[in-house]
């Protein structure tokens, strides 16, 4: 039995680990330490900065 | 697509107060309140991931409780905002403070190791015992979810997700102002698409396929189905001043899918996870950065590409 030879046979490219050097992160968003898209948390909050005031940690 | 059950309205009261079942991206969360004077509320969004039955992957217990200042000695991780996390024995602490209400927590959750079983715990002082109170408010719902999602179940992106009218799955992500409600509002004009969540999308992979799923915690559009559909092409978005494409190598797309990831960066198994989980995805699917104008060009080109 023979291999296949044919330089024309579709072969994948060998597998390549990615390197991560810089990763852009924004702190704020990522931890989730801030409120979300206008709303207020915690006790007396109800979902809509009115009603509590300014967001003093908005965030997404 | 694939509708997850859902429930309308509240699950039954019993034993000694409200209990509801939360299911997000195939997860299930049951909430019971230990005292029959405390009655449970969710918000409009995530009322749509109620569930009536169905197993839960963790039970969670709330009560009033004396909240008092923690001991920073077993601090894990300070977010800087409104969460931190401790270590007491091997469970999870959170302590969740307002700015409206200084540094005494208004909230101290506690989780077993692996998440299985949890006990909120509300400062009563904070709350008016008239109102029914949500105990897994955000963050918490969300930080929950994040560390059920890092013990190997999938990663949660702040994205875009959709499905187009011939069922592929279209995934955008972005740090705010990237452009996620503008492309989801641009696509849902277009007609026939179905937008998973404006803002978070949870991805897991099974059965040979990663799937997106809707989540309750939208942006400013507020668009959150409970939903889980096949994903076929990733971008990254960016605002342009003309509509483009460009290819991302594997580091690149690898580097962009932490950014725009929530992942527990204090937790070392979590973070090696969300690695691995990212890499599997780059390697299956394209990635690419989708440079856009709010126009229907973009879908077009989106669209062409993908074919």
């Amino acid at each position: 039995m023979s291999e296949n030879l044919d330089p024309k046979a579709k072969v994948r490219k060998p597998y390549k680990k990615p390197e991560v050097l810089r990763v852009a992160l924004r702190p704020d968003e990522a931890v989730l330490g801030n409120c979300k898209s206008g709303s207020a948390v915690g006790p007396g909050a109800s979902g809509n900065c009115t009603s509590v005031g300014p967001c003093f940690s908005q965030g997404s | 697509m694939h509708l997850i059950e859902t429930y309308e309205g509240k699950t039954a009261s019993g034993g000694a107060g409200d209990t509801w079942t939360l299911r997000v991206g195939d997860i299930g969360v049951r909430i019971s309140s230990g005292d029959r004077s405390m009655k449970l509320h969710v918000n409009a969004a995530v009322k749509g991931f109620l569930v009536s039955n169905g197993a839960a992957d963790i039970e969670v217990t709330t009560a009033w409780g004396k909240l008092c200042h923690p001991a920073r000695t077993a601090l894990v991780f300070d977010s800087g905002g409104l969460w931190r996390l401790s270590r007491a024995l091997d469970n999870h602490v959170f302590h969740l403070t307002s700015p409206m209400y200084g540094a005494l927590p208004y909230k101290e959750a506690t989780f077993n190791s692996n998440f299985t079983r949890g006990e909120v715990l509300l400062e009563r002082s904070y709350f008016d015992p008239d109102n029914p109170v949500d105990a897994l408010e955000y963050p918490l719902d969300e930080l929950l979810m994040m560390n059920l999602l890092a013990q190997g179940r999938g990663v949660e992106v702040h994205a875009c997700g959709l499905e187009d009218t011939d069922g592929q799955g279209y995934l955008f992500l972005g740090h705010s102002g990237a452009g996620k409600t503008t492309t989801a509002r641009l696509w849902q004009k277009a007609g026939g698409v179905k937008v998973l969540s404006d803002d978070r999308i949870i991805l897991r992979s099974w059965a040979g396929k990663t799937w997106m799923y809707g989540t309750p915690w939208h942006g400013e559009a507020k668009l959150a189905l409970p939903v889980r559909t096949p994903l076929r092409q990733i971008f990254f978005l960016r605002h342009g001043t003309t509509n483009e494409i460009v290819a991302l190598g594997c580091g690149e797309a690898l580097a962009r899918f932490l950014a725009c990831s929530f992942v527990p960066f204090y937790s070392r198994s979590g973070l090696d996870f969300a690695l691995a989980f990212f890499e599997q995805l780059i390697d299956s699917l394209p990635c690419a950065e989708l440079r856009f104008v709010p126009e229907e060009r973009a879908i077009e080109l989106a669209r062409a590409y993908t074919a």
